[in-house]
């Protein structure tokens, strides 16, 4: 039995093994399921649960309700379906989030305990009693941007009807080929500004060095889809070198290696020149024989 | 050699003359021999109209075998055509005295076979049409770029050292033949370039001759090293290769020495020869022969049992087929008939004679042309990525009868080639053998048969 058999049959038992655990049923406390987030719900909680939801869970579960989950044996729990929320309260998800079970992990050491309620009460928004009226909470703000192009320091400012906002987070991109590049969430100050400090090592488009700076509410959910976008000159300057440009072996015709031309032209030339001589000796053999 | 007294001077030149230049007035078989080449080519011409009209689809070339027995042809052809550089350059600068008279045969052969590899490309190509966008469109950086220069390099070169030993026997011709028809005697007139035979024109001809035949080693070299090339610059199985080229190379010397001793037992029987080309002639080339061999073989124990000794991944399937599995049959035919038992028979005198040469010759040279097709063959029906979502026919690869009539009007070709030099000139340079046996350079310059022949009426 070689390595490879080796791996292939232990990879093989421990799926079996996981599976059989992921198979077994949750074992919740009934205390658990009747205990109560220290805050009640509120549009605050949702909107920060909604943001670790997609965090920490969303790569497994898929968006609540949308029943997108990825292909796992068994299949992750669509969390907004109707079956599921039947089942739980706010305290038996609280305990499925921190404990966790099988291939589930448990997320009572990687996140904060008010954490774990604010996805709790995330997930159980999507039931009848734990839904929040987000729009009572919400209002939607201004954003407008001032950019610095001393410091490269991008400057947000959110407002309502003129007048500043504070404590609005913030979230700043650089647009990338595949995705926008995350650069920084901050909370608007007391004169409504909230800023990132633009990366110095981000390649630019072009030669120029251009990117393009995003900014939007990092909390859409209450404060509105607003995104602004503004091209900058801030990235390091980046030239596009084909490698088909240049004389290189695999390159085309016209961009033939210099040595390897010389040296082909070269041979050639000089065999072709000798046998050119040649045909010359021939007719100075017939000319010589013309005259004697 | 002894200068003879005049009378026997004239008398051996005369002879020479006579014999050599007979062939071209009457040649016994010749009509049926030039009708079964038209023959076959004509068979040929026929398929290779199908194939222009079908396109490559008719062969049984495709998608992962598309090249097949054209290309092995084409290396066949071109180490056929190599005999000519090996012959008359490397032994003709040494100084060896017995190539002679076997010295225009191997460039007779040379010419041949080089024009038609030239020919055999083009038979490959899918679209011939568009041969000439070689030239309007190659890439300097591509080998075929570099074949192409060298086969063209190297057939006016051929054709230039079969032209200049060919001048001085042109007074001889010109005096003798007189029943054939006027355009040949204009051919005679026009190559004899005004030849008087004075010193300074000999001074003229062996210097041209002696710079040819130097400049020919490395070219000869290129056009074998750079064929290989065409494989070995990929990194396919069997072709990633450093010792491609040498392999080639001395592959071609094999090739090229049975073919003439093929030739040279034709000519010897057929142009009644037999004076010219000894038992001595035969004993020489065949130990050539031998020799060659020995590297050839040397080169094959390199090229097979290093790779098979470290049976590396993706290689080890390669070698498998030639060693045990389906291309092992014609893999060990050619090993055997090929290399091995020409060598062990060539070690006994009795074999180093004409008839069993020939024969031997006969088969190393048809296991010449197995053996290119096992070169190109097997390792393109095994590509780095698995064969898959293909037909079945796409599996393998057997050449077809149109293949086949085309190589054969190929190998007609160059046949036809030889036959129509050896029609129109004498096969050995009069002059050349003349002076060996010790003629005057006198009667040589004023030879007149008439001269003989009312001498002998007179006696």
């Amino acid at each position: 039995m070689n390595i490879r058999h080796k791996i292939a049959i232990s990879i093989t038992a421990s799926l079996f093994f996981v599976s059989q655990l992921a198979h077994a049923q949750w074992n919740i406390p009934e205390d658990s399921k009747t205990l109560k987030a220290p805050k009640p719900v509120s549009a605050e909680s949702v909107i920060a649960g909604k943001a670790l939801y997609n965090t920490n869970c969303a790569s497994c579960h898929g968006q609540p309700g949308e029943n997108n989950a990825i292909a796992l044996s068994p299949k992750p729990t669509d969390l907004g379906s109707s079956e599921f929320q039947a089942r739980s309260t706010e305290g038996s998800v609280y305990f499925q989030v921190s404990e966790g079970m099988g291939t589930m992990p448990s997320f009572k050491t990687s996140l904060k305990d008010d954490e774990c309620w604010q996805l709790a009460q995330y997930i159980r928004s999507f039931s009848a009693e734990g839904a929040v009226d987000l729009s009572s909470q919400s209002k939607d703000l201004d954003l407008r941007l001032d950019l610095t192009s001393k410091e490269h320091k991008i400057i947000a400012v959110a407002y309502d009807k003129g007048a500043s906002v504070e404590g609005v987070k913030v979230a700043f991109f650089i647009k990338r080929y595949f995705g926008n590049l995350p650069i920084g969430v901050s909370k608007t100050n007391a004169n409504g500004f909230a800023q990132a400090q633009f990366p110095t090592d981000i390649p630019g488009a072009d030669t120029l060095g251009t990117t393009e700076v995003i900014v939007k509410f990092a909390e859409e959910d209450l404060y509105g889809k607003k995104i602004i976008t503004e091209k900058v000159a801030w990235g390091k300057p980046f030239k596009f070198i084909n490698p088909l440009d240049d004389n290189h072996l695999w390159a085309s015709r016209a961009n033939t290696p210099t040595w390897l031309l010389l040296s082909y032209l070269g041979v050639v030339g000089g065999v072709w020149l000798t046998i050119l001589w040649v045909v010359g000796q021939i007719l100075k053999i017939r000319t010589y024989g013309k005259w004697h | 050699m002894a200068e003879l007294n005049r009378e026997e001077s004239k008398r051996t030149l005369h002879k020479i003359v006579t014999d050599l230049t007979s062939p071209i007035q009457k040649h016994y078989g010749f009509k049926p021999w030039i009708f079964s080449l038209l023959l076959i080519i004509g068979v040929g011409l026929y398929a290779y109209v199908t194939q222009l009209q079908k396109g490559l689809g008719a062969t049984n070339l495709n998608d992962y075998v598309s090249w097949g027995l054209y290309i092995a042809g084409f290396i066949f052809f071109v180490a056929t055509a190599l005999i000519g550089m090996l012959i008359s350059s490397v032994l003709g600068l040494i100084g060896v005295k017995w190539i002679h008279p076997i010295a225009r045969i191997a460039e007779m052969i040379a010419l041949g076979f080089a024009l038609m590899a030239g020919l055999v490309i083009v038979f490959d190509m899918g679209r011939p049409d568009r041969a000439h966008h070689l030239f309007l469109y190659g890439r300097p950086q591509s080998p075929i770029v570099w074949d192409l220069t060298v086969v063209l390099t190297y057939t006016a070169i051929s054709l230039l050292l079969y032209i200049l030993p060919l001048i001085p026997d042109m007074p001889f011709l010109k005096k003798t033949i007189h029943n054939r028809p006027k355009w040949q005697q204009k051919v005679y007139n026009f190559l004899a370039f005004n030849w008087i035979g004075d010193r300074e024109q000999y001074r003229i001809l062996k210097r041209s001759i002696r710079v040819l035949s130097i400049l020919i080693i490395p070219v000869a070299l290129a056009i074998h090293t750079v064929t290989s090339w065409l494989f070995a610059l990929t990194p396919r199985v069997g072709w990633d290769s450093t010792i491609f080229g040498p392999y080639y190379v001395t592959g071609a010397f094999v090739n090229g020495v049975a073919a003439v001793l093929i030739a040279m037992y034709i000519f010897r029987q057929n142009f009644k020869l037999k004076e010219y080309l000894t038992d001595f002639h035969f004993e020489r080339v065949a130990r050539l022969f031998v020799l060659m061999m020995l590297v050839y073989l040397y080169f094959n124990i390199n090229e097979y049992i290093v790779p098979g000794y470290k049976m590396k991944k993706g290689e080890d399937v390669h070698l498998l087929t030639l060693f045990s599995g389906h291309y092992s049959g014609l893999f060990w035919y050619t090993q055997f008939t090929g290399l091995l038992l020409p060598i062990f028979l060539l070690l006994f005198k009795k074999m180093r004679k004409p008839v069993p040469t020939a024969i031997i010759g006969l088969f190393v040279i048809i296991a010449g042309l197995l053996k290119r097709l096992l070169i190109t063959v097997p390792t393109l029906e095994h590509p780095h990525l698995p064969i898959q979502n293909v037909p079945e026919s796409f599996h393998s690869y057997t050449p077809n009868g149109i293949e086949w009539a085309i190589l054969g009007m190929s190998i007609g070709g160059a046949l036809l080639i030889i036959t129509i030099l050896a029609k129109l000139f004498p096969v050995m340079p009069i002059w050349e053998i003349a002076h060996d046996k010790g003629v005057h350079e006198d009667d040589i310059k004023n030879y007149d048969p008439k001269e003989y022949e009312s001498n002998k009426a007179i006696n």
